[in-house]
């Protein structure tokens, strides 16, 4: 009895992780996503595509949109068989969600597109279209076309997802130090990807000084309180250096030496 | 917990969650070196640096919990090889800090940037641009608080 019983137990054990590796792969429907998002962000061709793709569809009535989603569908097939299930569902989120800018942004015009899409895209579809839809009208709320811009449904919705990008960045500029008076999307993001290798160097740096700190006096971490983070108060070295021997304080005096070198160059850097 | 007794500490901040998880990785390593004599051959050292970093980043990311898309990143790294999950991407960094071929095309730091940020290579820019910014700010407090535990074991 006892092989089997191990072996399940290695089996819950193995399940965690699998968990986890599933909990991973949920996050990648927005990977779908992206492969619009970056396709818009080449540039306006990318989503231009798109538009007139969409409209075809529209127009052509149901046949044609079946046929464009089973192309579609095809297409994801060949670069990518893997993930052929959870890339088509994505394919019709997209398309869907597309199509319900685009038929909300010009509801008179062809507002049986919609009607048309919802009958196609199926039942299954049905929950994630419904949070899809629930989203999109928040952008035609503060996006409006000033004298001279474009009016048509997807110059919107690129203006809306140009505008919540630049929102986004203005976060990230007001995090990173000095990123305030750049101005261009090239050079902040020049500024954070700097910024972030800075603090990465940071944390390779106080690493390899722990770690020097650690092979000296190994003792004063593990009984190091975690509270001292809060209340600097307690000395823990102060009584620690006494019953150390000479030669390892004059090690420390010039790792101390080097501390301040780095020390220096984190001021420099941040 | 030895931190909620302390009322100058909340204990549910990444901060101190971070420097718990982080000093109880260290003390790990360092019990685990207790038994060997000091390394002092280099590399030994570089390895242990090396393990206090993997540490360092992994408590961060199990402070902030799987919420976040990087975290989940670097525990999944984590769990696939626990040796050499942060190697490659410092590395890479260095390496491009060094030469800094960098292009004025808005593309080209947009893929930096998904290598920077751990998950960040199937990810809407949008998203992305979240990410980065609690990566950021999560590096920062790591950084604040391994000094503060440099300082506090060095002075």
């Amino acid at each position: 009895m006892d092989p089997p019983l191990v072996n399940e137990a290695s089996f819950i054990a193995a399940a965690n992780p699998s968990s986890y590796s599933l909990a991973g792969l949920l996050s990648f429907p927005t990977g779908g996503g992206l492969r619009m998002g970056s396709l818009g962000l080449a540039g306006g061709d990318g989503s231009l595509e798109e538009s007139t793709a969409t409209e075809q569809s529209g127009s052509r009535g149901a046949n044609g949109g079946a046929k464009r989603r089973r192309d579609a569908a095809n297409s994801f097939d060949d670069t990518s068989s893997k993930l052929v299930s959870t890339s088509s569902a994505n394919q019709d989120l997209n398309e869907s969600d597309a199509k319900h800018m685009k038929s909300s942004g010009s509801r008179d015009e062809n507002g049986g597109s919609k009607t048309e899409t919802e009958e196609i895209s199926g039942t299954s579809v049905k929950p994630v279209e419904e949070k899809s839809t629930a989203e999109p009208p928040k952008d035609y709320i503060h996006v409006r076309a000033r004298r001279g811009q474009a009016t048509d449904s997807h110059s919107l919705a690129e203006r809306a997802r140009r505008e919540k990008i630049s929102e986004r960045m203005k976060i990230l500029q007001d995090l990173v130090p000095g990123c305030n008076k750049v101005i261009g999307k090239a050079l902040v993001l020049d500024e954070i990807i700097n910024y972030i290798q800075s603090l990465q160097r940071q944390v390779e740096f106080l690493s390899m000084k722990l770690e020097a700190v650690n092979s000296r006096l190994s003792p004063t971490i593990e009984g190091f309180p975690s509270k001292d983070l809060a209340a600097p108060t307690f000395d823990p070295n102060g009584m620690l250096y006494g019953s150390q021997p000479a030669r390892e304080y004059a090690r420390g005096s010039q790792a101390e030496w080097l501390h301040m070198q780095i020390g220096s160059g984190f001021e420099r850097a941040t | 917990m030895k931190i909620a007794k302390n009322p100058h500490t909340n204990p549910t901040s990444i901060k101190t969650r971070f420097a718990l998880r982080f000093l109880r990785a260290i003390n790990k390593l360092s019990n685990d070196n207790g038994t060997s004599p000091r390394p002092l051959n280099s590399a030994d050292r570089r390895k242990r640096c090396r393990a206090i970093r993997a540490a360092s980043y992994a408590s961060m990311a199990s402070a902030v919990g799987p919420n976040k898309a990087w975290s989940r990143a670097v525990l999944r790294k984590i769990r696939n090889r626990t040796k050499e999950m942060i190697k490659p991407r410092t590395r890479r960094g260095a390496a491009r800090g060094s030469m800094n071929p960098r292009k004025e095309l808005g593309l080209g730091q947009e893929k930096e940037l998904r290598e920077l940020v751990p998950g960040g290579e199937a990810m809407d820019f949008r998203r992305l641009l979240n990410e980065t910014g609690h990566y950021i700010q999560c590096l920062r407090a790591q950084v604040q608080v391994m000094r503060k535990i440099l300082h506090y074991s060095s002075t």
